[in-house]
């Protein structure tokens, strides 16, 4: 797994995320997002696009992520999720903490997918 | 308590039951206790509106406690430590029904803080599963409060405890009836909401599930049962454990308490335990836990059982 992060000037975070986010990527990820809740830059869009496996540690680091981000004024959203991610968030009843959002774009301004905000 | 040095015992009095273990240091052995006796307790139904224990509650305790007494006495134990849990603690005339046991049962009983039930949990994993076990993530559903603790030595490096427990949940967010989807599906994002502001970074090594509520979820799943020994290996996976909490969402407690592995009297609170212990194993990041047989009680004694020489055989529970 690799991490790209951009702030841009509003000074929300953009993270892309690459690959497999396996149980040793899921530590990196939540140390890295942790990191940045902790300075205060806790307004975060995870792009999700590139990803291709997303594993239950995955998921915990997400959740436990935008529990902080939530706390200190900020949020977590996710876009561009690829299909099967957003079939392992649903089954495991994860989609109401971590909505969908079409790109990075939308997730920016909080517009969720139209499929999502159905439910 | 003059007695025979070697004999310590531990009174744990609960929701369900105040139960009196006494071991023998010399035998050594948690598993073959020289006392273990159980009273019944319903303290779940001696609390009022107002979160007060009744005047016949407060009986049943006397009642409990002196004969645990008398059990502990005949034993020649040296040691008696008993404690309350949080639904005796939490409980909002607490204090004063402590104060009542000790004057009329002559037994004063302590409290543990949450996180000091933590650490017992934990060190009663360790031993349980030793040190091959590797970094372990100990999780306990209890009635008030529920326990984590993590770490790879004899001593976690994270222990902390939320009012989050089996009783307390159903109280704040179930009714008796048949519970909406709807709200269920509330109550699992506000536990896994207020379990991720606290869990430290690391929660890896291999997640153990202690407490009643683990082992009844694990046998509703299809673990061996309780009459097969403790030393079957048992274990809850999470796959398992969410297609059960819909069936026990539709069930009234007296259809729930039909099913295998829930009693009668935790059959109101099962399906709160099934859902906190649902959102600490996903917050948490663990597919599986083996279940530990041995809890905050066994905890107790092993710390009284292994320090007894260098702390002079008190252990301080406040």
């Amino acid at each position: 797994m690799t991490l790209a992060v951009e702030t841009d000037r509003a000074g929300r975070v953009v993270v892309s995320v690459r690959g497999e986010i396996d149980q040793a990527a899921a530590v990196k990820l939540l140390h890295k997002l942790d990191r940045l809740v902790a300075e205060g830059r806790a307004r975060i869009v995870l792009d999700m696009t590139e990803v291709r496996f997303c594993g239950a540690q995955a998921l915990s680091a997400l959740v436990r992520t935008r529990a902080r981000a939530d706390r200190a004024g900020g949020w977590l959203r996710l876009a561009g999720t690829p299909p099967h991610v957003r079939k392992v968030i649903a089954v495991t009843d994860l989609d109401r903490l971590l909505p969908h959002h079409e790109d990075v774009a939308a997730a920016l301004l909080g517009r969720r997918s139209p499929a999502d905000t159905k439910k | 308590m003059p007695g025979r040095p070697e004999r310590v015992g531990v009174l744990d009095v609960g929701c369900f039951s105040a139960q009196l273990v006494v071991v023998d240091r010399a035998q050594g052995s948690l598993l073959h206790p020289e006392v273990s006796h159980k009273v019944r307790l319903r303290m779940d139904r001696a609390l009022d509106d107002r979160g007060r224990i009744s005047r016949a509650g407060v009986d049943q305790l006397v009642t409990a406690v002196r004969e645990a007494r008398r059990l502990a006495d005949r034993a020649e134990v040296s040691t008696l430590v008993p404690f309350a849990t949080s639904v005796i603690r939490d409980a909002a005339n607490g204090a004063e029904v402590m104060e009542q046991v000790s004057a009329r049962a002559g037994v004063g009983l302590g409290v543990l803080s949450g996180p000091e039930e933590a650490r017992l949990s934990y060190l009663a994993a360790r031993r349980w599963f030793g040190w091959s076990a590797g970094p372990l993530v100990v999780l306990d559903v209890g009635g008030g409060t529920v326990e984590v603790a993590a770490g790879v030595a004899e001593t976690p490096e994270f222990a902390r405890s939320l009012p989050l427990g089996a009783r307390t949940l159903t109280r704040e967010w179930l009714d008796d009836a048949a519970t909406s989807p709807r709200r269920l599906r509330d109550l699992r994002s506000h536990l896994v909401d207020r379990i991720g502001l606290v869990l430290p970074e690391s929660v890896e090594g291999r997640a153990v599930g202690c407490s009643k509520v683990f082992e009844q979820l694990a046998r509703l799943a299809g673990a061996r049962p309780q009459r097969e020994g403790p030393s079957v290996l048992r274990q809850l996976t999470l796959t398992d454990l969410r297609s059960w909490i819909p069936r026990l969402a539709s069930r009234s407690a007296r259809q729930r308490a039909r099913l295998p592995g829930i009693s009668a009297h935790r059959a109101r609170q099962s399906l709160a335990g099934a859902v906190v212990a649902e959102a600490l194993m996903s917050t948490a990041g663990h597919d599986v836990v083996e279940i530990c047989p041995w809890s905050t009680r066994e905890g107790l004694l092993l710390s009284l059982i292994e320090h007894h020489g260098r702390s002079g055989g008190r252990i301080r529970v406040a």
